[in-house]
């Protein structure tokens, strides 16, 4: 399975390992930070991109015709949204998920039936679940 | 009218200055310090916001939900999009302009349901075309959602449209003459208007039927 991801942050790291962790996936990763792509040079099953992930050129140069998933999670809201909008409405994507810092941009992304996964609110409920869990 | 800008850049401040004189209520958002200083400097009838122009709390601070107009100009076009978006679709903003300034984005802009699309880069080259003369047609604006195209022609001395009466150019269809500009005079065409090499034509025209406009007035090789 091909997919791919722009953004090669930290998030975007951990999330590479953890998918090329399967045997049957393919890695595509796009940034427009040679440093963070270096990296994933030489890595098997991972292929990089550089360059802007809501530019079709490099979208296609990453092989988003054969992709099955995209991930967005850039440290851009506005990027990883139309990034994701352009992976799911113009190259039918079916699995597409966008991180979004922004609570509110969340919900109303998400209510267009947009996967969206919102690190602020996901970070503030675990740590008031930790806050206030029973000793 | 309430206008609400999305970016201060040189294109913002000069539109804001440009609304206000027509005794519209603007609001500017930018994002960086700088700019946010200088238009501050620069506009006194203009409400200036320091921040982000997609984020969704501070667009409903600045009133968006009573904007008759949303204008996304920033240079940065993911910006652009996000903004336009919410304005459309989230606070059902009448009007939404937004600036594309790459032009391999207007496909997508369009394509994703976001209103006027103006493309900077596209407008800027069809200036410097029309400048150097490198092609008898410019397209200068499309509307209808991309289905009409206003033109401009020159006709050029080896064009076999020179010297001959509109009524009897073969015209593709659904193409329309506008207006004759003749040595700076301003001339509204009629069947009987003698077209003379030098012209300009503003048309308005299908878009299926650019190409073929363009044909008609292509110069004519001669013979030899």
């Amino acid at each position: 399975m091909k997919v791919i991801v722009i953004g090669s942050g930290w998030v975007g790291q951990k999330l590479i390992d953890n998918l090329l962790q399967k045997e049957d996936v393919e890695v595509i990763v796009i940034d427009n930070d040679p440093m963070n792509l270096n990296f994933f040079v030489g890595r098997e099953r991972c292929r990089t991109v550089l360059g802007h992930g809501t530019d079709e050129t490099v979208l296609k140069l990453a092989g988003i015709e054969e992709a099955e998933a995209f991930a967005a999670v850039t440290n851009n809201d506005c990027i990883n949204i139309m990034a994701s909008l352009i992976a799911r409405d113009i190259y039918n994507i079916k699995n597409v998920v966008a991180r979004v810092y922004d609570p509110e941009l969340s919900d109303i992304f998400f209510n267009y039936g947009l996967k969206t996964i919102c690190p602020t609110t996901l970070g503030a409920s675990q740590i008031k679940d930790a806050l206030l869990a029973e000793f | 009218m309430y206008i609400i800008l999305i970016g201060g850049g040189k294109v913002g401040l000069q539109l804001a200055k440009a609304l206000t004189n027509e005794g519209q209520e603007v609001l500017i958002i930018e994002d960086d310090r700088t700019r946010y200083q200088t238009l501050q400097a620069k506009l006194d009838q203009v409400v200036t916001v320091l921040g982000d122009g997609t984020s969704p709390r501070l667009l409903r601070q600045c009133g968006i939900e009573r904007a008759d107009v949303v204008v996304a100009i920033t240079d940065k076009d993911e910006v652009n999009f996000i903004a336009a978006h919410l304005a459309k679709m989230t606070y059902g903003v009448k009007r939404v302009i937004s600036r594309v300034n790459s032009p391999a984005n207007e496909q997508i802009f369009s394509f994703l349901g976001l209103g006027s699309v103006i493309n900077s880069t596209n407008l800027i080259m069809s200036v410097i075309n029309q400048e150097l003369h490198l092609s008898h047609l410019i397209k200068l604006l499309t509307v209808q959602r991309g289905q009409v195209e206003i033109v401009e022609l020159e006709v050029l001395p080896e064009s076999k449209v020179t010297d001959k009466r509109i009524r009897d150019l073969d015209l593709p269809n659904g193409t329309m003459i506008m207006s004759v500009v003749r040595e700076y005079n301003f001339i509204i065409p009629r069947g009987d208007t003698l077209l003379k090499a030098g012209d300009s034509i503003l048309a308005a025209s299908k878009a299926e039927s650019v190409e073929e406009l363009r044909k008609l007035f292509n110069p004519v090789l001669s013979p030899e």
